[in-house]
């Protein structure tokens, strides 16, 4: 087995576990608030510590040998078909385990002042810590299964934490939507590694671990199933499950009504990490995904599409957190443009960038509601700049990170995915992402505008967060200001050895210029048309477009008449009525004691009770007997 | 007298008393026809038993239907003081 021996691995996930159970088991009755606030921080800081240290002693190994494996325990075993309980670090899952743990633990922290006197406080804690957990199960994973088990787990925590505050029927069921929508992908994503596996085995490969997958993969691409290539069907399988963990089209639509879920967890779950699984699938089956070229136009597609559909939408979302969430499913678009593009550093390069500004801006947000008391309309917000000064420049520079204003964060890796795009994608997509991005940043400056500046148009009272609040967005911040910057050429050096830092092509520098050009020309819009007036004259004169795209295209709307009613139809009339209470009820239940019951009444006739019937039975009896003897 | 001999008595013996039993209206004469079946399954035994051995059987055999009897007139006698009947056409208890 290649790969260094390198124990230490197990115990980044142990921390959180054990934060986990300490505040969940514990908790209440023993931690009390403060406590339970510094220990599961105090988890995520030690896992985070761990992770920093093996990513340490792997940035030591030679660069083509950057690999450290940790074995728990023979988990599977069927005859000669075997998987381990098995973690990787590699450059991929090391990036990938930094941007988790260090995020989650400035959302800890953060948290910690968020949700000061709320009733659940420990239980928040206790999911947050279970949550980083699977993550870090999802993303140090050494095989698809194991993989597979943390892909759940998160979503089960997303599920958890949507519907936190389950007493209102709204947020549960919003809770109830994610997960549901998320099993429609997953039943994807299971029926890919299915199909995976099982081919794999036909060919004799009885393994499952990403570097026995990596090697024999080409094995699968002469196979042909259900006359596709069988890796294209496992990809778009899998892509498939990417759709629903990261919200693409066609199933994103739980993640806008995800925010109904304490903010803290919206920034970490439901923007910088969780939702960003999919694409780090995708960039850890890059080889697969080598292999099927069609899957790879189809991953760009739906990724252009979903950029650009939910960039439209957001421009006129009227709740704060809505207009994030579909800005989160927008820049996972281009994450899935740029994997689809083959640019597999880039998509993380920006998987981390988006971490960072928008977990910022989600605790921007989360600020501004907690200093209004828990206002969320951005129409009653404005002025801000006064009450809450830190928040505005602490959001101010997550807007500008995210509308891709030169030297910051979302600069770097946005111009890089639209140069790769340009280049693998043709001039459609990059058309339609460079459009995204002048939509980004309309929305974003909308959003900062009609928050922060202009004058109040609400009667609550601001007040700034406390310390505990703005000391982690100060931090996130800086990451945002200066970490495309700093990261973007050691990064791509770190994910694959190979990589040239000046690869540009001839076009780099107009590709740019156009790409800044149209954030700029957002911005500026956005500043003209958030004045009252020319936003009341475009109301009135395209009152017809504006319905269409302030009621999301309808697409819930559709979904609820095309899949829900008919599911729900199907449900009551065939499998309530027809299946359960007909057939299981009726035939199979209360059918046997029914049959039984009727069977005892024919048989109770023969006892009349008299003795000498009862002789003569036994006589003829005897007599048949010997009859049968004889 | 041969084996044959003995154990067409025995067949006539039984069937005649399983015909009682089975026609006769009193639990008494039941009770009677039943020794007569066992005194005609004891005959066919001493027919068909190797000399001593036939005859030890046969005499065990006497032991247990004096027993059977005793129980059996002890069973009668409760019916008959429970029921004031003796006819079992009239003992309907068991009907299901």
């Amino acid at each position: 087995m290649e790969g260094n021996y390198y124990p230490l691995l197990k115990w980044i996930l142990a921390a959180p576990l054990a934060g986990f159970l300490l505040n969940g088991l514990f908790g209440k009755k023993f931690l009390g608030e403060k406590g339970g606030g510094i220990l599961g921080s105090l988890a995520i800081l030690v896992a985070f510590v761990f992770a920093a240290l093996s990513s340490s002693d792997l940035l030591n190994l030679p660069a083509d040998h950057r690999l450290l494996r940790d074995t728990l325990f023979n988990w599977i075993s069927a005859g000669t078909f075997g998987v381990d309980a098995a973690f990787r670090l590699d450059p991929l899952s090391a990036v990938m385990a930094l941007i988790v743990t260090g995020v989650s633990f400035l959302i800890h922290v953060y948290s910690a002042g968020y949700m000061k006197g709320d009733a659940g406080y420990n239980r928040y804690f206790a999911y947050l810590n279970l949550f980083v957990f699977f993550m870090l199960t999802l993303v140090l994973a050494d095989n698809p299964l194991v993989m597979f088990v943390g892909w759940e787990g998160v979503g089960l925590c997303s599920y958890l934490l949507i519907g936190f505050w389950y007493e209102d029927p709204e947020k549960a069921s919003a809770g109830k939507k994610a997960f549901i929508t998320n099993r429609v992908g997953d039943a994807g994503f299971l029926l890919g590694l299915m199909l995976l596996s099982a081919l794999l085995a036909s060919q004799g490969v009885l393994a499952m671990d990403f570097a026995t997958l990596e090697k024999n993969a080409p094995l699968l691409a002469p196979v042909t199933v259900l006359g596709v290539g069988a890796p294209t069907l496992i990809c778009l399988l899998l892509f498939f499950g990417a759709t629903g963990k990261s919200a693409q089209f066609p199933l994103y639509v739980w993640l806008p009504d995800a925010m109904a879920g304490p903010t803290p967890v919206s920034a970490l779950i439901h923007a910088a990490t969780m939702v960003t699984a999919g694409v780090y699938m995708l960039a850890r089956l890059s080889f697969l995904y080598e292999l099927a070229p069609r899957a790879l136009e189809v991953v760009m597609l739906t990724g252009c599409f979903t950029a650009f559909f939910a960039a439209v939408i957001a421009l006129l979302q009227k709740d704060i957190k809505k207009v994030l969430a579909y800005s989160t499913v927008s820049q996972l678009g281009y994450m899935f443009m740029a994997a689809g593009a083959g640019a597999y550093a880039a998509s993380v390069f920006h998987l981390a960038t988006h971490a960072f500004f928008k977990a910022l801006l989600f605790l921007g947000a989360g600020s501004v509601i907690h200093g209004l008391s828990g206002e969320q309309d951005l129409f009653k917000m404005g002025g801000l700049k006064k009450d809450m000064p830190f928040t505005f420049l602490l959001v101010a520079a997550g807007w500008l990170a995210i509308a891709g204003v030169p030297g910051l964060s979302g600069f770097y890796s946005k111009d890089l995915i639209l140069e790769k795009v340009f280049e693998h994608g043709g001039l459609l997509v990059w058309g339609v992402g460079v459009l995204t991005a002048g939509l980004t940043a309309f929305y974003t400056t909308r959003l900062f505008v009609l928050a922060f500046l202009r004058e109040r148009r609400g009667e609550k009272h601001a007040h700034e967060s406390p310390l505990s609040m703005t000391l982690p967005m100060t931090a996130l911040a800086l990451l945002a200001v200066a970490g495309g910057f700093l990261l973007k050429d050691r990064l791509f050096v770190f994910l694959d050895p190979a990589y040239v830092p000046a690869e540009h092509t001839p076009h780099a520098a107009k590709l740019m210029a156009v790409s800044v050009l149209a954030g700029l020309a957002g911005i500026a819009a956005a500043f003209a048309l958030t004045l009252p007036r020319a936003a009341n004259f475009l109301k009135n004169s395209m009152s017809h477009i504006h319905a269409f795209v302030f009621n999301k295209f309808y697409v819930d709307e559709f979904y609820g008449l095309a899949v829900i009613k008919p599911l729900k139809a199907f449900s009551n009339k065939f499998l309530f009525h027809l299946v359960d209470a007909g057939l299981i009820d009726g035939l199979l239940v209360n059918g046997t004691a029914k049959a039984s019951y009727a069977a005892g009444r024919v048989l109770a006739r023969a006892q009349s009770g008299r003795l000498d019937v009862y002789a003569l039975v036994f006589a003829i009896g005897v007599a048949l007997m010997l009859y049968w003897v004889i | 007298m041969t084996q044959f001999h003995l154990l067409a008595i025995s067949f006539a013996l039984f069937a005649s008393a399983a015909a009682g039993f089975l026609t006769c209206n009193s639990l008494v004469r039941m009770l009677m026809f039943l020794e007569l079946m066992l005194n005609a399954a004891n005959v066919a035994i001493v027919a068909l038993g190797q000399g001593a051995v036939g005859h030890a059987y046969a005499v065990m055999l006497f032991a247990v239907a004096a027993a059977e009897a005793g129980v059996g007139l002890a069973l009668i006698l409760s019916l008959a003081s429970v029921f004031r009947t003796l006819e079992p056409g009239n003992i309907k208890e068991l009907k299901g």
